[in-house]
């Protein structure tokens, strides 16, 4: 060995990244320079000691059981860890932990840190920010879902008044089948609005729930069935399995929303105007086919299509973020969405995991 | 002749709505024609020659800016008034560029729709006497 400890030392200090070292009985041997600052202390301050001497139980707890698995199983382990020291702000962490053996043949922990804070908190702007754009895609289509029901409300009760000021006498025929067509009308925007309700609910937006796959697709149509409605076109569902997925239901209903409303695009003035959901199970992933009566997408245009501001719609009707959003949802909860080129009509096909329970001990 | 014995074309495609104007309509004239979709309605044009069209603007087939492009290009004056489901001030700039009689949001205000109707007619049939 040329080089000493001091030298190593050295470098290790010049990393920006925390990086510490803990013996066998989780006591720290070494931090570098930025684990120091991550710490708020001096080496002399923290060596010797272990994490129950600086935070909370409950976090020491956690940070003695990922080390002692580490140790056990021999195997690094990457992990995501909040963190938080006196009076500052929490942080999170990710950290790797590497087994490893000293000189004297000792079995030693490396940790090397990653503050992930600012990137997680750029995520969590990202994802609102995709959520405000697919509102806003979605707020046009649906101001002419809810005025249509209202023009035909507002329309009805003119009529009524309109001959009440004629003199024409209404038998209670007439006013029975005007009163059910607004209540009809009433009950069709409220089930609108209870979609949109879904879509805005902001705490649904950080949490994956476990739920059924026909659920969320059902509380999808409730919002775009009066739109098929008016277009004429026929939807139809078919829920082959209908497992329990762990996911953050309302970015699944957008991406579906998504697709559906590109459907629509495409369709309304085909002769045959069609889509169909099919759910099944395959293997560990539930696949989710949306399949409409298009007759493919060309290849030009689906190589860019999940590009984000790619579109071929007029400004007016689509912003191009649709597709790009899509994909980046489905593919934060680990799944895949792909069109299948091979099917006689136009397929998209989402794969997302099934939910596991966790193994018991 | 004059706006009691005018034709009314109305283009709508959910057919609710379409028999709520036909009846608030027939305040002006009788003679309501009734198409639902653009496509259908640039047939209807050329064979009844309407004196005023209603329609929806958002539509299958053809939309309303499309309809009123194969009037034009047809050189066919017919005044067109607009209803729309999804007003945006791009809509009405767009009417109003394309020299649309008149333009209505959802829900309408029939009120307003009648006296309209009553206007482009009135003019149009002005204009074809001279």
């Amino acid at each position: 060995m040329k080089y000493d400890r001091d030298f190593f030392g050295l470098v290790l200090d010049l990393v920006p990244d925390p990086v510490f070292v803990k013996d066998e009985q989780h006591r720290w041997i070494y931090g570098n320079q930025a684990f120091s600052k991550l710490l708020e202390l001096d080496p002399k301050d923290y060596l010797g000691k272990t994490d129950y001497d600086f935070f909370s139980k409950a976090n020491s707890d956690h940070y003695w059981r990922v080390d002692d698995e580490v140790f056990l199983t021999q195997k690094p382990i990457e992990i995501e860890e909040k963190f938080k020291i006196s009076n500052s702000t929490e942080r999170t962490l990710l950290t790797h932990k590497m087994p490893c053996y000293d000189l004297q043949n000792r079995k030693i922990l490396i940790g090397v840190i990653k503050d992930i804070t600012e990137k997680k908190r750029l995520q969590s702007a990202f994802h609102e920010v995709t959520r405000l754009a697919s509102l806003g895609e979605m707020a046009a289509g649906i101001a002419h879902e809810i005025n249509n029901p209202l023009e035909i409300i507002r329309g009805t009760s003119s009529l009524l008044r309109r001959r009440l000021q004629k003199g024409i006498v209404l038998t209670s025929q007439d006013l029975l089948q005007s009163f059910s067509t607004i209540e009809d009308t009433i009950d069709r925007i409220a089930l609108i609005i209870k979609g949109l309700n879904f879509f805005s609910k902001r705490q649904s937006m950080e949490f994956k729930t476990r739920i059924k796959i026909a659920d969320i697709i059902n509380d999808t149509l409730s919002v775009s069935r009066e739109r098929f409605k008016n277009l004429g076109i026929h939807c139809t569902t078919k829920f082959l399995d209908d497992p329990e997925l762990e996911c953050i239901p309302v970015q699944i209903s957008q991406v579906l929303l998504n697709l559906l409303n590109n459907s629509c695009d495409a369709i309304r003035n085909m002769e045959q105007r069609w889509i169909r959901l099919e759910t099944r199970a395959q293997d560990a992933y539930l696949c989710i086919s949306i399949t409409d009566s298009g007759t493919g997408i060309p290849q030009s245009i689906s190589d860019r299509m999940m590009e984000p501001f790619f579109t071929t719609k007029a400004v007016s009707e689509g912003t191009g973020l649709g597709l790009s959003i899509s994909k980046g949802i489905i593919e934060s909860h680990s799944g895949k969405i792909v069109l299948n080129s091979q099917y006689e009509n136009t397929q998209f096909l989402i794969y997302l995991p099934l939910y596991r329970p966790p193994q018991g001990n | 002749m004059g706006t009691s014995d005018a034709k009314i074309l109305i283009v709508e495609d959910e057919v609710m709505v379409r028999n709520i104007l036909a009846e608030v309509l027939l305040d002006v004239s009788p003679n309501i024609l009734q198409a639902s979709d653009g496509k259908a309605a640039v047939e209807m044009i050329v064979q009844n020659t309407p004196d005023v069209i209603v329609m929806d603007y958002n539509m299958p087939e053809l939309d309303g800016l499309e309809v009123l492009k194969v009037l034009q290009s047809q050189n066919n004056q017919t005044p067109v008034i607009w209803v729309t489901g999804r007003g945006t001030p791009e809509l009405y700039r767009k009417a109003w560029s394309n020299a649309v009689f008149d333009y209505f949001e959802k829900p309408v205000d029939h009120d307003l729709l009648i006296r309209s109707v009553e206007n482009a007619i009135d003019q149009y049939q002005r204009a074809c006497r001279i």
